[in-house]
């Protein structure tokens, strides 16, 4: 008897495991393949008035349109909130997507690398120059968002989205020494957080294929920062520390420093 | 070989048996986590889930609280300025010295239920307990060090890359787990044991019959501003202090007009450990500061309203009611707080 009962539950406990394998086969369909995905390169290329840039501390190798001669020793930026769109509208977000990009002599940092982007022909790159309201209203955050990269106000919470330092010497009033251009703003009055959408000229795109690597060529020209739209003179405006009427005005032109030149397939 | 063996392992199983009756028993666990108090009301931060309060992460908090590591000639550390006995304010200091003796522009604030807190500082210019520490650590006049220094100082330590490590779970040290710890600490430093708490929770002869006068008026006078249970509303007031020309307060922040010379409500929890008092430590005793309500309150544009009700600037107190109010004041001293062992330095 009792070998019976065993027996039957054995049977039981079978056909129940059995059908119900089976209805998970009807309903679920065959199971996602994984996704193949390759990678973009987005390369910054700094210039001047499509001249090539770079930081110097001592020779005035530019001039804006108001006599400034200038060098910059110090030039850094947020680009975060990365996205790739195909002509058809969809959509890759990079996530947990912040960058610094950092034209420093020691530790250049121009060039991300942004993979896990399903394949497909991509025709628009956007991203924010900054960094979103949500981490700066969250506390202690890590990698290049951490506050020891010193892109981080102390005394009035708040990332600084776009450095740049340097020295100048006006040629028409003969002044001359150091600027400092600290910008950020996430909320209120004085925001400076932009929002720069570029697509491939000549109709073209960015292909992505499984594990490969194309990239887009962007143009950083810094000369818009004094005149695009907003007119800004280094001898007129040395030092912005905070978000306020003139960092926007800057903000304001910083937007319009990015286009997207070419890109490698 | 065979032999060396199980000599081997009789040796591991002597020094496993011998390492596990060194652990003395731990002392009962003093350590009670963060504990919402039952007349409080919900805090504001209380750990996250990237950052729960452990014991471990509280007493790595309290070891960089007493570091002067932290600082750039290794002189200052946070309990420099933040002093137990003064409800972790800066006793008998207006503004304090930081590194090279130089000197801030602010009445260090005491630590003490941060975790209700929206916004730090007499300003108000930080807005997450996580990120509060980075600005006197970097300040010029106060520990005067960047994070990338001290980072670097803290992952050269055996000991605090360990302690870290049990904490966090990972190498090397962060900026993020440094002020994750410091949070930890912070949040712990409850005060809701003076006697006014006894009082509010039920126990009527915790207080004198003057106590409970000055209590009276307090509530009619001063609880406008200094409201509920935590003694503040938190928000910025212009109190009437004349101008000290150094700085306009809020404005630095918002650059509104209409912010002009306000200041943080202070909570008046242990004001008479925290002395002296004002966001530039101008008055030395609570008898100043009444006094300056009562009489010395200055019109301007942006002076708060209700320091000007019924076109009378300040608010009317007689001798009598200030003394009565001052000894209401003294039983916001939490000396269970200021006492505690769990916050002074190890």
């Amino acid at each position: 008897m009792k070998n019976l009962i065993l027996k039957l539950s054995i049977i039981l406990s079978l056909s129940i495991s059995f059908s119900s394998c089976k209805d998970k086969n009807d309903d679920d369909p065959v199971p996602a393949p994984v996704q193949a995905t390759g990678t973009i390169k987005l390369k910054f290329d700094h210039m001047f008035e499509g001249e090539s840039f770079a930081l110097d501390t001592n020779v005035f190798h530019y001039k804006n349109s108001y006599g400034d001669s200038l060098s910059f020793y110090k030039l850094r930026y947020y680009v975060s909130n990365i996205k790739f769109k195909k002509a058809d509208g969809t959509v890759y977000a990079e996530p947990e997507s912040y960058h610094i990009i950092d034209l420093n002599p020691d530790a250049t940092n121009t060039d991300l690398y942004i993979s896990g982007i399903p394949v497909g022909d991509y025709t628009t790159v956007e991203f924010v120059l900054g960094v979103d309201s949500t981490r700066n209203v969250s506390g202690a955050q890590t990698g290049a968002l951490a506050p020891s990269n010193g892109m981080f106000w102390s005394w009035s919470t708040g990332y600084i989205f776009f450095m740049g330092e340097g020295k100048y010497e006006n040629d028409n009033d003969g002044t001359s020494g150091k600027f400092v251009y600290h910008v950020g703003g996430f909320s209120g009055t004085f925001k400076g957080l932009q929002t720069i959408s570029l697509t491939v000229p000549h109709s073209g795109y960015a292909r992505v294929a499984n594990g490969a690597q194309s990239s887009m060529h962007l143009h950083v020209d810094i000369e818009n920062l004094f005149n695009n739209p907003e007119e800004i003179s280094i001898h007129g405006l040395k030092t912005v520390h905070m978000p306020n009427a003139n960092s926007v005005k800057i903000s304001n032109n910083y937007k319009n420093m990015f286009s997207l030149d070419h890109v490698h397939n | 070989m065979d032999k060396l063996k199980k000599i081997g392992l009789w040796l591991t199983i002597v020094f496993l048996h011998y390492s596990c009756n060194q652990e003395t028993p731990e002392p009962q666990s003093t350590f009670p986590g963060f504990v919402v108090p039952s007349h409080f009301p919900a805090p504001i931060y209380s750990g996250t889930p990237n950052n729960p309060i452990t014991k471990e992460g509280f007493e790595l908090g309290r070891r960089l609280f007493y570091d002067p590591i932290t600082s750039k000639d290794s002189t200052i550390s946070c309990g420099t300025c933040h002093q137990s006995f003064a409800a972790f304010a800066n006793l008998d200091h207006p503004t304090s010295h930081g590194f090279n003796g130089l000197f801030g522009t602010r009445n260090a604030p005491p630590i003490q239920n941060t975790a209700w807190m929206n916004s730090f500082m007499w300003d108000g210019g930080i807005n997450h307990i996580e990120v509060l520490p980075v600005a006197p650590l970097t300040n010029p006049v106060e520990h005067n060090e960047s994070l990338k220094n001290i980072l670097v100082k803290l992952n050269r330590q055996p000991s605090y890359r360990d302690q870290f490590n049990q904490v966090f779970k990972s190498t090397p040290i962060t900026d993020q787990q440094m002020l994750y710890a410091y949070a930890q600490f912070m949040t712990m430093m409850v005060s809701s044991n003076s006697a006014y708490d006894s009082y509010v929770k039920g126990n009527t002869t915790a207080l004198s019959t003057r106590e409970i006068e000055g209590m009276q008026l307090f509530n009619a006078k001063c609880s406008a501003c200094h409201s509920g249970i935590l003694t503040t509303d938190g928000s910025f007031r212009n109190n009437g202090l004349k101008p000290n020309g150094i700085e306009t307060g809020r404005m630095q922040i918002t650059l509104e007009e209409s912010d002009r010379n306000k200041f943080k409500v202070p909570s008046l929890r242990n004001i008479a450990l925290t002395r002296p008092y004002m966001h530039d430590g101008r008055f030395n005793t609570l008898e100043k500061v009444l006094n300056h309500y009562s009489e010395g309150v200055q019109d301007s544009p942006t002076l708060d309203p209700i320091l000007k009700s019924n076109g009378i600037l300040g608010i009317p107190l007689t001798e009598d009611e200030k003394q009565k109010i001052i000894s209401f004041l003294h039983t916001l001293t939490d000396y269970s707080f200021v006492n505690n062992p769990l916050f002074q330095e190890p």
